[in-house]
């Protein structure tokens, strides 16, 4: 008889400290601010994580702030939606909401600002977790 | 009325940013919170040193 193929079995799986788990952290990082240290049960690490991304994007979003889309043909816009989509799964999530941006007064400035550095401190956290899961960092 | 004045957000920017950089570079919970302490005093000070900098080239 012949043996059924299981390629789970014939691969080995993501071992911690291995660079597919690495990039399992970083990617899980990404899209949800704080899953890459969940993952690495870095539990404290992750609820700051989570909490300071996911504060830094709803201040953005509720101060009317810009958030750029892929159509942007300005250098510094196309520079704002890379940082926005570092914010990973909240970006779709505040381009959902349809929010009009004013950016005619300071408050609206400082709000594209918010979102921009919470998607820059989100990729930071995720390259964190990349250097954790690889053992790069203790 | 704006919903968040330029003092009050830059504190939430400032506190948020500290408390994150505190963790990803500080091991124990008592050096975190001496970084993001001194890290949030250096955010606002050095904003409102600039900004009184910056304030007669403004005029």
């Amino acid at each position: 008889m012949r043996p059924a193929h299981n390629s789970e079995a014939s691969e080995p799986a993501p071992r911690p400290g291995s660079m597919a788990w690495g990039l399992a952290a970083f990617v899980a990082g990404w899209l949800v601010p704080g899953l890459g240290h969940a993952l690495l049960r870095r539990w404290s690490r992750a609820v700051v994580f989570c909490i300071s991304v996911a504060a830094l994007a709803a201040a953005g979003v509720w101060l009317r702030g810009m958030v750029f889309d892929a159509q942007s043909t300005d250098i510094f816009e196309r520079l704002g939606f890379l940082a926005d989509l570092g914010a990973g799964v909240l970006y779709p999530l505040a381009q959902s909401f349809h929010i009009a941006a004013d950016i005619s007064r300071a408050a609206g400035d400082y709000g594209t600002r918010f979102f921009a550095a919470a998607g820059a401190l989100n990729l930071l956290c995720a390259f964190d977790a990349y250097a954790i899961a690889t053992g790069r960092k203790p | 009325m704006a919903p968040l004045g330029h003092l009050a957000a830059l504190a939430l920017f400032a506190a948020v940013a500290s408390a994150a950089l505190a963790f990803q570079s500080q091991p124990t919970n008592r050096e975190r919170l001496v970084y993001a302490a001194k890290s949030f005093v250096l955010f606002v000070g050095g904003a409102i040193l600039l900004a009184w900098l910056l304030y007669p080239i403004s005029r």
